[in-house]
């Protein structure tokens, strides 16, 4: 489904990711996990190419770019195909929950709008927010405007969805809300790829874990194998400690 | 006050008011318009990657926010004849002001845009939008509502500045008045009279400023 290979990347001479390697089949979940600034969200935003790699090679629905290399028709071509969920929801401030799905829908698929409309009332519905249609991104909580931003990536129907932090950004108590529309997209058969530090949910709902450090995958591997059994001592320590802060 | 003046007063009245809506509102209006277009261009120039784009902006906008209007008037409608383009009063004063108040705008249209969150673009490129759909319709609207207080207050400030075109010949309301005044020797009251009528326009564009601004969506 997506792999890629050789991922280089540079910011001001200092290296931010070094000769990454990840693969994900369909509606398999991957979560990378590592400390703040360890790379995990530049991959993401390199495969969505919102950022520019300096070198590497990334497969996607059966096709290979060279991700130094790209034309604007490619990376509309993949933007179309991957749904992105952020930290910090960036929801359509000048548009309403209903309007937010229903953008990308209208602009990018083509679809009229009484098409477009039945489709995110579908999408929202799913994430529970029937009543919440009308609503600006001001009138939601943050719990709310997140499954928003998850209807907004589900209604373009893409191969695979990529959370980059998607609790981050919420009151605890707003957390869960969050974490069961993710569980239900797994139990649809949704490809994911999730950066969390949320490591009991990551535990819970991954099926293989990238475990990530200074730019580079230290090791990766089944996600019973990563939490019970790390082979890189850098590994169990992370776990063992952020496992702690949660209890 | 004397009958006289009175007279005076009510017979220029309508004067000077008819240039004004004859010539000193389709001016303002007219490039206002145009100087939209080319503030929002030149923004849009200096709000992208391309550094020759950008060159060019700043180039347009130091060159005519660092010389008098008064010049840039007198350069076309005086100067540019003698390398023969000829261009009559009214056209010349559209063309300054919109290309004087474009360079302007397009900083008030620069700062609005800067102003928009970066996750707003990226989040509209991630739903596979291209650079000119994210900006007409994520970006623009945003940055339109943020600007529109300033933009107002420049548009009352190109109604007042009209009376420039007086200068090149442009029969507004400033020059009408002082026709009346050449005939009468009234400059006291006249000038008193042209400003109260400045006034009661601008007058009207603050309310019209302020129910535009309550016809925008209400977010956060």
């Amino acid at each position: 489904m997506l792999t890629v290979k050789s991922l280089n990347k540079k910011i001001n001479s200092q290296n931010i990711l070094n000769d990454i390697n990840i693969h994900i089949n369909k509606s398999e979940v991957v979560s990378i996990i590592g400390k703040s600034g360890a790379g995990k969200t530049t991959i993401l935003r390199i495969i969505d190419m919102l950022d520019k790699a300096d070198s590497g090679i990334m497969t996607f629905n059966d096709k290979t770019y060279n991700l130094q290399n790209l034309t604007m028709k490619e990376i509309l071509k993949i933007r179309q195909n991957i749904g992105f969920v952020f930290q910090d929801f960036n929801l359509f401030l000048n548009k309403t929950a209903i309007e937010n799905v229903m953008e990308g829908l209208i602009v990018v698929k083509k679809m009229n709008k009484n098409e477009a409309f039945e489709i995110a009332k579908s999408c929202l519905n799913r994430v529970e927010l029937n009543d919440k249609y009308n609503s600006y991104p001001f009138e939601l909580s943050g719990g709310q405007k997140q499954r928003v931003g998850i209807a907004r990536a589900i209604a373009l129907s893409p191969s695979i969805i990529l959370f980059d932090e998607p609790t981050s950004a919420l009151d605890p108590e707003l957390v869960d809300e969050v974490l069961d529309v993710i569980k239900n997209l797994k139990n649809s058969g949704m490809t994911m790829i999730i950066v969390s530090h949320e490591l009991h949910f990551v535990k819970n709902i991954s099926n293989r874990i990238y475990f990530m450090e200074n730019g580079s995958i230290i090791e990766e591997g089944e996600t019973d194998k990563i939490f019970n059994n790390p082979s890189n001592e850098r590994t169990k320590e992370f776990i063992i400690h952020s496992m702690k802060n949660y209890e | 006050m004397q009958s006289e003046t009175i007279k005076l007063i009510i017979d220029s009245f309508p004067k000077i008011l008819l240039s004004g809506i004859a010539t000193t509102i389709p001016l303002t209006i007219i490039s206002f318009l145009f100087a939209l277009i080319i503030g929002i261009i030149i923004a849009l120039m200096q709000f992208s990657n391309n550094n020759f784009l950008k060159g060019i902006a700043r180039f347009y906008v130091w060159i005519i926010r660092g010389t008098p209007i008064l010049v840039q008037l007198f350069i076309v409608f005086y100067g540019l004849p003698r390398i023969g383009i000829l261009i009559d009063p009214f056209p010349s004063a559209v063309l300054v002001f919109s290309l004087n108040e474009g360079a302007y705008s397009s900083e008030t249209i620069r700062a609005s845009l800067q102003a928009i969150p970066k996750g707003q673009l990226e989040a509209a490129y991630c739903i596979g939008m291209t650079f000119p759909q994210a900006i007409c319709r994520i970006i623009l609207p945003q940055a339109i509502r943020i600007a529109f207080p300033p933009l107002s207050n420049s548009i009352i400030s190109m109604v007042k500045d009209t009376s420039l075109v007086s200068n090149i010949t442009v029969a507004e309301m400033l020059m009408m008045t002082q026709r009346i005044i050449s005939v009468t020797y009234e400059p006291f009251i006249l000038y008193l009279e042209v400003g109260f009528i400045y006034l009661i326009f601008s007058t009207l564009l603050t309310f019209l400023q302020s129910k535009l601004e309550k016809a925008f969506p209400i977010y956060k």
